[in-house]
């Protein structure tokens, strides 16, 4: 076999044999062809949703704790009244008329905490007046609180005057005194603090809605609008922050005032003669 | 379609052109990367390289010869250049593991092109990328040695050697067919 014919051999069978490439190859090169546009798309998406995911993590968990925040709130309300309220002698007759309303209205709406407090700054007032005397009549009445609720309007100024040993010497006392709630544990000792030296501090608390309120001369009735208020404002504020979370998934501008959660909260108090007012903003 | 409008589209970028091109030198061009690469991944590579260097430089296109010869001219550069990186090709360092061909295989017009293509995918690869491009191509030694950046002697020995094996290749066969 001549060297010519072995060429023309593979020539004839071989030059123009067609064999059908893979199906993915066009794929493959069409990707290669134009590969960058679709990664460069695909980052700031990224970003994004992430920065969007965070913030709204961010939120849930500021509600999470805004939630267990308000009753703690409001205890603090009439807490700072109560310091006033240690004030011996001036107070009292102040204190006259919203023990009654407690009494018409606190079982219903007041919660818990701030009803007892409430109830104990006036037993602390009342003190000064009747207070020495009750207290000895009436050893059992800080231990049993059931005996105490049928027969409210006597017994009162009895159950009242459990908290009453506040200004008993005996350190024990006090610490049954002070109910569970941890914040009226420092509202005790700093109105022992107050009977020693007298000092006035005012909460003001400036909603949107809400006039600016002066807590230190009714103390209930705060309390229970902002109790409304709370109950109405949660759905109110959870539309408002998924609106929030969707404007800023479409790149609009973030407010939180819609939410709601700005509160501001004015503190005044006199020590002397100085009067130092500090307002803080939620 | 006719070439020269497929030429025109193409130089416009159109991508049905482009489309149109891949699927009728699709598979052709592919038989020319086998013949050069044994490899089928590797022959897929240098197909995808070289349309997309067609549809780069169709511009360059002279219309002196036929769009289908300069399609394939760069698919063979594509191949040589693949094997280059690949796989050195040997040119002058393949041992004499040949012995000389058996004069008596005589030329056998039933062996399939399969059978053929498995021969010469036998070959080193220098040896194949000669005697594809001067047997089947149609390559001068001149050609060749500028292409390969080898001595036309060089290119001439490594013929010799590339046809001396596969006719020793054949009549092997032709022994086997025999019995």
């Amino acid at each position: 076999m001549s060297a010519e014919d072995l060429d023309k051999l593979f020539r004839d069978k071989l030059q123009n044999r067609p064999v059908a490439p893979a199906n993915d190859v066009w794929e493959r090169m069409q990707a290669r062809m134009n590969p960058p546009v679709v990664q460069e798309e695909k980052k700031p998406v990224m970003w994004y949703w992430s920065a969007a995911a965070a913030i709204v993590l961010l939120i849930t968990v500021s509600i999470w704790m805004l939630r267990p925040g308000q009753q703690i709130n409001q205890g603090s309300v009439p807490m700072a009244v109560q310091i006033e309220k240690a004030i011996p002698t001036q107070t009292l007759p102040e204190t006259e008329t919203p023990q009654n309303e407690v009494e018409k209205e606190g079982n219903k709406i007041i919660e818990k905490i701030p009803s007892t407090q409430a109830t104990g700054s006036q037993a602390l007032a009342s003190i000064k007046t009747e207070g020495r005397t009750a207290e000895n009549t009436t050893p059992t009445g800080p231990s049993k609180k059931s005996e105490v609720a049928p027969g409210r309007k006597q017994v009162k100024m009895r159950t009242e005057v459990a908290p009453i040993k506040l200004t008993t010497p005996e350190p024990e006392m006090l610490a049954q005194a002070t109910p569970p709630a941890s914040k009226t544990v420092t509202s005790s000792s700093s109105a022992s603090l107050g009977s020693a030296e007298p000092m006035e501090i005012i909460v003001k608390l400036d909603n949107n809605q809400a006039e600016p309120t002066k807590l230190a001369q009714a103390q209930v009735e705060p309390a229970q609008d902002k109790d409304y208020n709370n109950g109405r404002s949660t759905g109110k504020m959870m539309k408002g922050i998924f609106k929030q979370v969707k404007n800023l998934s479409q790149g609009e501008k973030v407010d939180l005032k819609e939410l709601g959660l700005k509160h501001s909260y004015a503190l005044e108090t006199t020590i002397g003669n100085k009067k130092i007012s500090k307002t803080i903003t939620l | 379609m006719n070439e020269l409008d497929l030429v025109k589209a193409l130089q416009t970028g159109d991508a049905k052109a482009q489309r149109f091109l891949y699927e009728r030198y699709g598979g052709p061009m592919m038989g020319v990367c086998l013949r050069y690469l044994k490899n089928e991944m590797d022959a897929e590579e240098v197909l995808i390289n070289g349309f997309m260097k067609v549809y780069q430089h169709v511009d360059r296109f002279e219309q002196k010869g036929s769009f289908e010869g300069w399609v394939r001219r760069i698919m063979v550069n594509e191949a040589l250049q693949y094997l280059r990186k690949k796989e050195p090709l040997h040119l002058a360092i393949e041992k004499d593991h040949l012995h000389l061909a058996s004069e008596d295989a005589a030329p056998d017009s039933d062996m399939s092109a399969e059978e053929l293509m498995e021969m010469l995918h036998d070959l080193p690869a220098g040896y194949r990328a000669v005697f594809n491009l001067y047997a089947i191509e149609g390559y001068s030694h001149k050609e060749i040695a500028e292409m390969l950046n080898i001595s036309e002697g060089t290119s001439k020995s490594q013929l010799s050697k590339a046809r001396a094996m596969l006719q020793r290749m054949l009549a092997e066969q032709g022994i086997t067919i025999d019995i």
